[in-house]
């Protein structure tokens, strides 16, 4: 069964704040889900696809030129700004 | 109960012949859909959000163009409803998340222009699984929603709302988006028709994204026709959207008619197991019948990969979002919590909070999928894996124009029925997510009911194929229709 310790480990790659019951579900559920996934380690796949594929479709590129923002000012979508910055908590320390 | 019939049941084709023929104006058209959402969504939960005054002050101004002498495209003036994944300038965009709770989208979606330069009216953003994740609609912010043949059981999903608004009569036609089977299983349980484009025939420019690579936005309505009408409508090449196709768009309408005479439809035993719903198998042998009624010829084939396709799609799509619903993080948008003033803190609170279970469930199996240790035990071997799916499929399609199957292994279950192990829920996915990994057009259309619950049929077809999907689902539509099946 997946540790709790890998629940926390992934639990902080996702940016999740689990309670005690939900790393204990979560455990469970990851189990099932792996149950499941893991069947794809059966599929025995032909030698030409064992290795890095590359894709079909090939990248299309614009020019690189300026165009107009269709969607105006963006920063009015913010949860907390000041004038026309994103407030966000601090990130580096003062230094003494 | 709502039926079919009883409600505003119309098609877009046969509103547009009203409206052109003056016998209806868009007013008044509007307003009886806005009434009849007021007097019956209570009870199915299908709208997040309507918007009465946008929609009939839209509705007036194309009658002006109308009785101006202005020549209009066929859908102008009739009414449609948008999955809420999807973008409409000024109107509220959440996914069915608290996430995501008052936000407004400074834009519209690509598809959404290109149906409002049509005239089409939006009225509203329908319920759907919290950021397209579940089957079920089972899943939203915003409550479940109810199956209009059945309120105790469920809509399906993700789609869940846009195919109960159509199935009600609360719209004529809807959005909806397909990640994994998102259109077409609820599309099944409520007894309409649903599609699914072949990847990259639709933009994607504002849709919300879940899995990029799999994700398609498609129309649901009461026929073929409109679903035509309506894919021709959105289809086409976006600046916008880097994966969508140049290819031309057919004129799918006028392909319609297209004879379906000498057509061959493969059939796969993998799709028709012991554990289809014999109701469902019985109605999906009498579609092959009618198929056959109609000059086609069934053939049997193999796909014996089908059930690797299931597992691949839950590590591809969680792989993904885990990736893409990284950005809700409470800075730019959307809901923020701020409790103990650090960013890391306010990361995990504001997700914490925001996301529901079965999204949190996803981002957890899809970041430990993409993690040092297990990265190519599962996400390598299966980007592999599909690339093997596809070519399979390739081969398959040499031998037969279209592949048949039931769209779901089953009706309608009930609210709560499967909401144990969230496996039991996926494999509603069964049939449906091979399209997607494969990127082919698939369509769901009703075929019957079984203990008084829909049943749907798909067909898939090649790539950018979907002008014989479409003739051949018409064709199939009318001989089960005619009953003569």
């Amino acid at each position: 069964m997946v540790s709790r310790e890998e629940v926390e480990r992934i639990a902080k790659l996702a940016r999740l704040q689990l309670t005690e019951e939900e790393v204990d579900r979560i455990r469970v559920e990851l189990d099932q889900m792996l149950d499941f996934v893991r069947k794809i380690d059966e599929l025995d796949l032909p030698e030409r696809f064992k290795d890095e594929i590359s894709g079909e479709a090939s990248l299309q590129l614009r020019d690189d030129v300026v165009t107009d923002s269709e969607a105006g000012d963006l920063v009015d979508l913010a949860p907390s700004r000041q004038d026309r910055l994103y407030e966000v908590p601090g990130v580096i320390e003062e230094v003494k | 109960m709502v039926t079919r019939h009883e409600a505003t049941g119309k098609t877009a084709w046969s509103l547009h012949r009203l409206l052109a023929g003056g016998e209806l104006s868009s007013v008044e058209l509007v307003t009886r859909y806005l009434r009849r959402i007021a007097e019956g969504d209570g009870a199915l939960n299908s709208f997040i959000h309507v918007d009465s005054d946008r929609s009939l002050s839209r509705a007036e101004s194309l009658d002006k163009m109308r009785a101006g002498g202005e020549n209009l495209h066929p859908l102008a003036g009739i009414p449609i409803a948008i999955k809420d994944i999807i973008a409409v300038k000024g109107m509220p965009l959440t996914c069915a998340s608290g996430i995501l709770s008052g936000f407004v989208s400074p834009y519209s979606a690509s598809v959404v222009e290109r149906l409002e330069q049509a005239g089409m009216v939006v009225i509203g953003k329908t319920n759907m699984d919290e950021f397209g994740m579940g089957s079920s609609n089972e899943s939203s912010f915003f409550g479940p929603v109810r199956n209009p043949h059945d309120p105790d059981r469920v809509a399906g999903g993700s789609s869940g709302g846009s195919a109960a608004a159509v199935a009600a009569g609360f719209t004529p036609v809807a959005l909806g988006s397909d990640t994994g089977g998102s259109i077409r299983q609820p599309a099944s349980f409520c007894g309409v028709v649903g599609v699914k484009p072949t990847y990259g025939r639709v933009s994607r420019f504002g849709l919300v994204a879940f899995a990029s690579s799999l994700d398609q936005v498609g129309p649901l309505t009461h026929d073929v026709r409109d679903a035509a009408l309506l894919l021709g409508v959105i289809s086409g090449h976006d600046p916008r959207d880097s994966t969508s196709s140049s290819l031309e768009v057919p004129d799918y309408l006028a392909r319609l008619e297209d004879g379906v005479k000498g057509i061959s439809i493969g059939v796969a035993g993998e799709f028709f197991g012991e554990k289809l719903d014999e109701g469902t198998r019985e109605r999906c042998e009498g579609a092959l019948d009618a198929a056959r009624a109609c000059g086609m010829t069934v053939k049997e084939i193999d796909l014996p990969f089908l059930e690797y396709t299931l597992p691949a799609y839950y590590v591809l799509c969680t792989a993904e979002a885990s990736s893409n619903l990284a950005r809700y993080d409470g800075i730019r948008y959307g809901k923020r919590e701020n409790r103990d003033r650090t960013l890391d803190g306010l990361y995990r609170a504001t997700r914490s909070k925001g996301f529901g279970a079965e999204v949190k469930r996803r981002i957890m199996l899809g970041t430990y999928l993409l993690s040092r240790g297990y990265y190519d035990e599962y996400y390598a071997k299966t980007v592999r894996a599909r690339a093997f799916f596809r070519n399979e499929i390739v081969k398959a399609f040499g031998d037969v124009d279209l592949i048949l199957t039931p769209t779901t292994p089953g009706p309608a279950f009930e609210l709560g029925e499967k909401l144990d192990n969230p496996v039991d829920m996926y494999l509603s996915d069964i049939f449906t997510t091979v399209a997607n990994l494969t990127g082919l057009p698939a369509i769901s259309i009703p075929c019957g009911v079984a203990d008084r619950l829909p049943v749907g049929l798909q067909l898939m077809a090649r790539p950018f194929d979907e002008e014989t999907m479409f003739s051949a689902a018409h064709a199939l539509e009318g001989e089960l229709n005619a009953g003569r099946v």
